[in-house]
């Protein structure tokens, strides 16, 4: 078992920007043959190139197209078209977020692509589902996440809302992407049957926005943008982040203290037991209601010390704790890691870059981290695997269909 | 198209406690699994904060629909052999909790010797979890791996992101990886371990902007948003629409000009570098739509080309009708009426499972019991506190 599970799986992949390829990526860790369709180069190989980074060496990039292989073809040309054809007859699965139309003006529209190929897994994914309203429309990360509710309880009380940190948003549907694939794959190595997989980044968002739907469905309470207290009125826990020696914007501790124990456990530690009297803070309704003031009254203990002191300080008593870091803090900090949260990736000049591992781990194969393709990096024998002479490629070549 | 749904026939042991494991089971389940919920005598702690409020089934079910649920004394080996005996029938075992494991004796080596072919998945928040104390929360592992929101500027304090997708994400990656596994199952006969850390799926978007070698600057508020926000009538705090990326293109510029009718600006000599127009078709922008409604912003501006989208509450995004008719938010049965309830995502053509309320305590235990030829022992059983 040194190969992946889905090592018999070959996915013609039009995937671009974030969301779909990192579904890709995920099948081609596990063990599954991408061919990444290019005519233009990819947005993101662009904006590397743009930034002045080396376009392989780059962990954003070789984090969504590590692995796959780089086909060059212009589908709007005839004999384009035809190798997207053939391509497909071979393929198992195809992935697409083209924006709304985009594949139906290609001539690889849902009718046509099971008639070239009945058992294909065919899989999209949009901003919107197309039969909404909304449908028609394009969508970003922070589109989405506004559109489904998670902006408007991020940010801090009668204050403007904010997008979230990340774009767990394209990560999210990237990743129930990837899921419906495997599922669609397991499927059809039953039944022999192929068929559609859709996915939307509203209705992933939407998903993910359960614990905030299900406490506000559940309670009947509205939920409200409130800091880090929950947006649900329901949820007493206290919860703040606080700014401690360091440099400016960088210097976060967050502190989360629930029931009474770890209150105490909290005053212990921060020798501030006289807090243990005040009335204001002797239940959790009550540290809840009193939020401002508890926050206030910790503030000093966190100024007085760096990030990760206090965070040492309040684990060791046993109190929920964490500095907040960027990426950037995490790689400088290895008593963090894993042993397996980081493997080496090989360079072309014989370095190793590190870079974060598949975080799937399985005990039958270990996934080898690679760099993503260059550009059309594999046309050659990509086309030679579909039957194409040497001759037939040098002519392709000269047409600008290749 | 087939009638039973992908994962139909196959038989899932859950024994979580948290949201990431719950998350995995749930989606599993979503898929056709039969997704059974190990449970101690006295119910998840989910159920209590469920049951104490007025239509608790929808928090329950968020995390459990369409699962069964069998209620055992781990304590006890007898109990204990009843989940082994389960385990013997079992495709995957699922386990997000150290301490569950220890109590059920249920580590990956003792499984495999009762099935080969069980494939077996853990969830745990940390990479390195000695190095915070056994400690973990969603907030603890989005501060650590740079995913708190960042607003206002650099000195504000930062937010958690509410949305807990930690959690959620890892069990998407987890029940990814189960049925992968399973193909493994289906070539060779071998089961396996598949294993996910919270903290790892948590770094991955961060990572994404890290690059070796190189500084990078704490995340400021325009990083966060790389958009317009323009506030329309009426006026409320959420009364907001974003245009995505600042409209940076030409292309974006134009279609946005159109939607307002000022095309005029395009000829304008003054405003020829695309730089200095953008500056202008923000500021147009924003006075724009102020005379406007959410809606109407988002209806004129999409209809040009230009990725635009409005915040909705909690709230609005529950009211909206197309929202309702999708299916994304599905209703489920319950004493009281029915309550909506977030489902998975997915559409899939051949593969279809409608969302059922989660299971009541021990709903299954018979079921479960008759199952491994146990169910003439039942009474016994629950007299002696090993089930319920």
């Amino acid at each position: 078992m040194s190969l992946g599970p889905l090592r018999d799986v070959l996915i013609c992949d039009f995937s671009v920007a974030l969301s779909a390829p990192i579904a890709t990526y995920a099948l081609v860790q596990m063990g599954a043959t991408s061919i990444q369709i290019e005519r233009n180069k990819d947005p993101y190989r662009k904006q590397e190139l743009v930034l002045g980074n080396p376009v392989n060496g780059d962990l954003g990039w070789a984090a969504r197209t590590g692995g796959k292989l780089s086909l060059k073809v212009d589908a709007r040309k005839p004999e384009g078209y035809e190798i997207l054809r053939r391509l497909i007859a071979r393929s198992d699965v195809v992935v697409e977020n083209f924006g709304p139309g985009a594949m139906e003006r290609l001539g690889l529209d849902e009718a046509t692509i099971f008639e070239i190929n009945p058992r294909v897994i065919y899989a999209s994914l949009k901003g919107f589902n197309p039969d909404s309203p909304w449908g028609g429309h394009l969508a970003y990360d922070n589109i989405v996440q506004s559109a489904a509710g998670a902006v408007s309880v991020t940010g801090y009380r009668d204050g403007p809302s904010d997008k979230l940190g990340t774009s767990w948003c394209d990560i999210g549907t990237g990743a129930n992407l990837a899921l419906g694939i495997v599922a669609a794959l397991f499927h059809r190595a039953r039944t022999g049957e192929g068929q559609r997989v859709f996915i939307s980044m509203f209705d992933a968002a939407i998903h993910y926005m359960r614990p905030v739907i299900s406490q506000y469905v559940a309670s009947g309470v509205v939920p409200f943008r409130n800091g880090n207290l929950d947006p649900n009125p329901t949820i007493k826990t206290f919860r703040e982040t606080f700014a401690c020696q360091g440099e400016l914007g960088n210097n976060f501790c967050l502190l989360e203290i629930d029931t009474d124990s770890e209150w105490r456990l909290l005053l212990e530690a921060t020798q501030m037991t006289a807090l243990g009297a005040d009335p204001r803070f002797a239940t959790r309704e009550l540290r809840h209601q009193n939020a401002d003031a508890l926050r206030e009254a910790l503030a000093p203990w966190f100024a007085t010390r760096t990030k990760m002191e206090a965070m040492d300080i309040l684990l060791n008593a046993g109190v929920h704790a964490a500095v907040v870091f960027t990426a950037h803090d995490f790689m400088q900090e290895p008593s963090l890691w894993g042993e397996e949260t980081f493997a080496g990736m090989p360079l072309a000049d014989g370095t190793t870059l590190t870079s974060l591992a598949w975080p799937v781990k399985f005990s039958g194969f270990t996934p080898a981290l690679k760099l993503g393709p260059g550009w059309g990096e594999h046309t050659d024998e990509i086309l030679a695997g579909l039957g194409y002479s040497v001759e037939e490629v040098a002519r392709l070549r000269e047409a600008d269909v290749l | 198209m087939s009638a039973a749904p992908a994962l139909a026939g196959v038989v899932v042991i859950e024994l979580t406690r948290g949201e990431a494991g719950a998350a995995a089971g749930f989606a599993l389940a979503q898929l056709g699994a039969t997704v059974v919920l190990v449970e101690p005598l006295d119910g998840l702690p989910l159920r209590a904060e469920a049951d104490a409020q007025p239509r608790g089934e929808a928090l329950w079910s968020a995390w459990h629909a369409n699962k069964k649920s069998v209620a055992v004394n781990l304590e006890t080996e007898a109990g204990r052999e009843l989940v082994r005996a389960l385990l013997r029938k079992a495709d995957v075992f699922l386990e997000d909790s150290e301490a569950e494991v220890e109590r059920a004796r249920l580590h990956f080596e003792e499984v495999r010797r009762l099935s080969p072919s069980l494939v077996y998945g853990t969830l745990r928040p940390w990479a390195a979890p000695e190095r915070f104390n056994g400690l973990a929360s969603e907030g603890m592992l989005q501060a650590i791996s740079g995913t708190l929101a960042r607003p206002g500027e650099p000195g504000e304090r930062p937010i958690r992101v509410h949305t807990r997708n930690v959690a959620g994400v890892s069990g998407t990656y987890m029940a990814m990886g189960l049925i992968t596994a399973l193909m493994e199952v289906r070539l060779t006969g071998e089961g396996q371990h598949v294993r996910v850390n919270e903290q790892e799926i948590a770094l991955y978007p961060s990572a994404a902007k890290y690059r070796e070698g190189t500084a990078v600057e704490p995340l400021t508020r325009s990083d966060a948003t790389a958009g317009l926000t323009l506030r329309t009538r009426p006026f409320g705090l959420d009364d907001v629409v974003q245009i995505s990326q600042i409209p940076r293109m030409t292309k974006h510029q134009v279609g946005l000009l159109r939607a307002m009718g000022r095309e005029d600006i395009l000829a304008d000599p003054a405003y020829q570098d695309r730089d200095v127009r953008r500056e202008k078709v923000a500021e147009l922008a924003t006075e724009w739509a102020a005379s406007l409604t959410k809606q109407e912003v988002v209806e004129l501006v999409a209809r040009e080309g230009v990725p635009i989208g409005m915040v909705n509450t909690t709230q609005e995004v529950l009211e909206t009708d197309h929202v309702l008719e999708s299916g994304i938010v599905s209703p489920i049965e319950t004493p009281t009426g029915p309550v909506l309830v977030p489902a998975l995502p997915l559409q899939m053509s051949a593969s279809r499972v409608t969302l059922q309320r989660g299971p009541h305590l021990g709903e299954h235990t018979h079921e479960l019991l008759a199952s491994i030829g146990r169910a003439d022992e039942e009474n016994s059983l629950r007299e002696r506190g090993i089930v319920r």
